[in-house]
């Protein structure tokens, strides 16, 4: 739907997003995405593991293995602390953007 | 359903990652797969429908994998940017340890990536360790070709000589008298020290079976101008060896190590040398080397007193002169200074002014020298390998810019994520510089082989062969190699790595991104490729071609089953008259206790045998023609025979006869001359019964023989007469022809000469066969180096264009998928690929008959009868590089060939 570009300068924000209320595992994160985007913003499971692993390796995230009785074990990812404060920065630093960018986007209507 | 985790670990192929690092990403990716193979059923799909939603979740895994391996240093490229050029600017900060961090990555990298490429690894560590091999070797040799002289400030010394009356080449010994060494010595203000020494051979009694030794005697001053000193003992004080002195010796140390077993009880023995009782007063050391070129060291040497040289004015002495340089006096100050000497003494005797007016001092370093014939075969030596490293680090950037697809993603993958292309490029280096020190690990085994075997096989004219060996200054060249070869084979990759654009590498299915500049660099560098190789093909070829004439010269004589051997002159005792009658009778008992074995054919005596490199010579006329002035007299080499020579040597005779027993009458002056003598200088008609004339004395022809290589394998055969042995007896060379091995009769040879005088040694005792292959060896031993390394430049070659035309045809699968579909057949698409080959192949192989026109006059001396830019040399490597190059284009055309348009087309 959205070009690479688009999705590609907004997936760490979506991740840290949709893992903000409770740990997810990383099927379910691209599910989430998936739904509460409509269907608009999709990513495959090649395209948002290596997302995961760099926000893990910068230390935004952390994964654990969970395993739930008859159900195979599945990593779930949580905010770390320096990732809650990532999320708020960069969620300000969105809405900016996206206001500053309407302003201009949207002189066409006047 | 599908085992996810055996799928995912199968395409991801992360091996060279941390096990457990690796096990996890390979589970978490197969578990998620797992989850939405599962969410697929739920929808309804089939398992088959199911498998190939979940597997559509990841089509690219190679950017994946790629992107995972970046993953714990990776940044994301918008945000992170600025805070990576910060890292990098602390990096910097930190300096040489984090510069020593981050290459030490890369060389881990580099090693897990060639742990994982096992077939590029192998060709490209092969490849460099051939080269570096080939290099190391010939550097040592080298080395102690050029620099191992066992002297103190060995570039200060020079030979000192006089030019004398044309001569040829064979006999052009560095030639002084001993008079005006006196002078020169006395006189002369460009030198610090001078020494004067003369070499010769010697009987050896008392200590084991009598020997023929090689003995110098050398002025006092020897041991303090060449600055070393005796071992053990002391050197000679100044008067020494003079009239009335007792006479005294140093050993060599081979000759202390064999004869006295390395014993310090031999200073004040006593030898027994040419009859002459010596005291030895000290040994050499091992590291001494005689300042002569050639020949075995002295193992004796004397104490040579001069001091009456000048007094006697008479006969003088030949003598060879060192001497050392004063700091700041050049070669030609001190030349001019000894040329005025030369000029300026009127004590002189009528004779030697006589002399000295048509001669000139010659000051020649010793370096120069001592390195003489050997001096073109290194260079080329050295030329060669150089070529070969060249061909091998095109050759590795060759591989490394075909290795594909794979690895372009993989940059560009690491390029997008924020990797800087300088990293990148530092990647790359460093991955080349791996192989180059790796192949130069390798290639120091095979070089170590290789000194191993040269050391063993080499030509003995070979200056410092013996102390050939991988030490401490080749170890650092070795490494400067590797160095310089790794930057080299990698500088073209890193290159094209800094070229490759991002985007293009990225889309899916693209198929290369490599522009034009980049081919157009594999095609220049397989151009180079082709033309090194030539160039070596072709001097190899000459070289060969040389050898081939070498090997099928006509010698005049038929060297199969003759043995060749020398008797030392008994000691002169007396008259010359009483000196001759000993050695005739000696030859004559000889000859017939020899000619009496079963196994001996015929046996006979001459002065010299062909290819003792010796011979008298003097000057003749033919009687009846114009006396001339003796000086203007053609010139003959003259060589006493016995009856049976001729035949034993099997040397035809052409008209007349041989020498016969009624030859010997007093009144019987006659001689035997061979072609060239009658072709050059007797008038038409018969030469039997002509009249030479040397000096007063005439003598009567009695037989034309056919020429013979007298001198050496490469000396063209000169006028010689042939006077009989039973007139002239001196030195005796036996030739003795056998029915089967000439070795076997050795023995019974040495027990003969034993009954009939136990104190004369018997020496050079060899097979014609042996002596020849001697003179050969040199010859062999260039031509067979060369050549092994034109063999491998050939295949490295070869493997270039191979590389480099099976790339293009991966490259353009596509397009010849279109072309096919098109309607062009199997044929064009052969044509169009060999076409390429043969348009790269022929501008190679021009650039490299150019380049050999050039180069190969440096191989000129080396060459016998042949010309450097001999066509047939040319033109043959020419077609062998040229047909290399075709065959190994033809393999990519014909996978071209098999190309199938639907699956070229479907795969983008």
């Amino acid at each position: 739907m959205f070009g690479r570009d688009l999705k590609k300068g907004s997936a760490e924000l979506l991740v840290l997003s949709v893992i903000e209320a409770r740990p997810r595992h990383g099927y379910e994160i691209g599910k989430l995405i998936e739904s509460r985007s409509r269907g608009r913003i999709a990513f495959r499971i090649g395209s948002l593991y290596p997302i995961l692993r760099r926000l893990e390796d910068r230390g935004l995230i952390r994964g654990r293995w969970v395993e739930k009785p008859g159900e195979h074990r599945r990593r779930f990812y949580r905010l770390t602390p320096e990732g809650r404060g990532f999320l708020a920065e960069q969620r300000s630093l969105w809405e900016q953007f996206v206001a500053t960018i309407n302003q201009v986007v949207s002189v066409r209507r006047v | 359903m599908r085992e996810w985790t055996a799928y995912v670990r199968e395409r991801l192929g992360l091996s060279d990652l941390r096990p457990e690092h690796e096990a996890e990403i390979t589970e978490e990716i197969a578990r998620q797969l797992e989850d939405a193979y599962e969410e697929a059923l739920r929808q309804g799909l089939d398992e088959k429908e199911a498998e190939a939603a979940a597997a559509a979740h990841v089509t690219d895994w190679v950017s994946l994998s790629a992107a995972l391996r970046e993953s714990p240093t990776g940044k994301i490229p918008a945000l992170d940017r600025l805070a990576e050029r910060a890292a990098e600017r602390r990096a910097a900060r930190a300096g040489m340890l984090g510069l020593f961090v981050g290459v030490w990555h890369d060389v881990l990298y580099g090693l897990r990536l060639l742990a994982k490429n096992r077939g590029f690894a192998a060709a490209a560590i092969l490849t460099m360790a051939i080269a570096i091999g080939a290099n190391t070797a010939v550097f040592s040799i080298l080395k102690a070709a050029l620099f191992s002289f066992p002297y103190s400030q060995p570039d200060r010394i020079v030979v000192a000589s006089i030019t004398s009356p044309p001569i040829r080449r064979t006999f052009a010994v560095p030639f002084l008298l001993d008079a005006i060494y006196e002078t020169w010595e006395k006189r002369n203000r460009s030198f610090s020290a001078m020494t004067a020494y003369q070499v010769w051979r010697a009987t050896l009694i008392g200590v084991g079976p009598p020997e023929m030794l090689p003995a110098a005697s050398v002025t006092p001053g020897f041991f303090r101008m060449l600055g070393v000193q005796p071992m053990l003992g002391r050197a000679f004080h100044a008067g020494e060896g003079g009239p009335g002195q007792p006479t005294t010796a140093i050993l060599s140390n081979r000759f202390w190590r064999v004869r006295f077993a390395s014993s310090p009880k031999v200073i004040g023995r006593t030898i027994r040398l040419d009859g002459l009782p010596l005291t030895v007063v000290g040994v050499m050391p091992a590291s001494f080397e005689f300042p002569e070129e050639g020949g075995p060291d002295p193992d004796v040497l004397l104490p040579l007193n001069l001091s009456n040289a000048s007094l006697n004015g008479k006969s003088f002495a030949a003598v060879q002169s060192l001497g050392r340089l004063q700091p700041g006096i050049g070669l030609e100050e001190a030349r001019a200074n000894l040329e005025v000497i030369l000029r300026q003494d009127e004590n002189e005797s009528r004779e030697l002014r006589k002399f000295l007016a048509h001669s000139h001092a010659v000051l020649v370093p010793l370096r120069e020298r001592l390195l003489g014939s050997s001096e073109p075969a290194l260079l080329a030596l050295w030329g060669a390998v150089g070529f070969l490293l060249l061909i091998a680090c095109v050759n590795v950037a060759n591989l490394t810019l075909a290795r594909g697809l794979a690895r372009e993603r993989e940059i560009a993958v690491r390029v997008a994520l924020g990797a800087h292309r300088r990293r990148v490029a530092r990647q790359l280096l460093t991955e080349n510089m791996l192989i180059a020190s790796l192949g130069a690990m390798a290639g120091l085994a095979l070089a170590y082989g290789a000194v191993v075997l040269v050391r063993q096989l080499g030509p003995a004219n070979l200056p410092g062969l013996r102390d050939t060996s991988i030490d401490l200054p080749v170890l650092a060249f070795t490494a400067l190699l590797a160095a310089l070869a790794g930057a080299f084979a990698g500088l073209a990759p890193a290159h094209a790595a800094w070229r490759v654009p991002t985007v293009e590498a990225l889309k899916e299915g693209s198929r290369s991104s490599a522009g034009r500049g980049q081919r157009r660099l594999r095609n220049a560098l397989m151009v180079a490729e082709i033309a090194m190789a030539l160039v070596l093909a072709i001097g190899s070829g000459l070289l060969v071609r040389s050898f081939l004439r070498i090997t099928s010269i006509d010698l005049g004589f038929d060297p199969h089953n003759v043995l060749t051997a020398e008797i030392a002159h008994p000691p002169y005792t007396g008259s010359v008259r009483r000196n001759r009658a000993t050695n005739r009778r000696l030859a004559d008992l000889l000859l017939e206790r020899l000619r009496s074995l079963p196994q001996v054919v015929s046996a006979a005596v001459a002065a010299h045998s062909p290819m003792s490199g010796f011979l008298s010579t003097g000057h003749f006329r033919i009687a009846g023609q114009r006396e001339v002035s003796p000086a203007l007299e053609p010139r003959y080499m003259a060589d006493p025979v016995s009856g049976g020579y001729f035949r034993t040597m099997g040397i035809p005779i052409i008209a007349g006869r041989g020498f016969e027993p009624r030859d010997v009458s007093p009144t019987a002056h006659v001689a035997v001359v061979n072609e060239v003598l009658v072709h050059r200088y007797f008038p038409p008609g018969d030469p039997i019964g002509q009249q030479i004339v040397i000096g007063k004395k005439e003598y009567r022809v009695v037989g034309v023989v056919g020429n013979v290589r007298q001198l050496g394998l490469l000396d063209e055969p000169f006028p010689t007469i042939f006077w009989d042995y039973a007139r002239y007896p001196s030195s005796i060379s036996l030739v003795i022809r056998t029915t089967g091995n000439p070795l076997v009769i050795v023995p019974t040879l040495r027990a003969q000469l034993q009954s009939i005088d136990n104190k004369l040694p018997v020496f050079n005792v060899a097979t014609m066969e042996e002596r020849l292959g001697k003179m050969e060896d040199a010859h062999r031993f260039e031509t067979v180096v060369l050549g092994i390394f034109a063999l491998v430049a050939l295949v490295l070659a070869a493997l270039g264009v191979y590389g480099v035309i099976s790339y293009s045809v991966n490259e353009r699968t596509h397009e010849i998928g279109i072309r096919m579909a098109l309607g062009a057949d199997k044929g064009t698409v052969m044509r169009m690929v060999v076409g390429k080959t043969l348009a790269l192949a022929l501008v190679g192989v021009a650039i490299g008959i150019g380049g050999a026109y050039g180069l190969t006059r440096y191989l000129q001396s080396m060459l016998y009868h042949i010309s450097p830019d001999d066509p047939w040399a040319f033109t043959l490597a020419a077609a062998v590089l040229f047909l290399a190059a075709l065959l190994a284009g033809c393999f990519p055309a014909r996978r071209a060939m098999g190309i199938d348009p639907v699956t070229a087309l479907r795969e983008e």
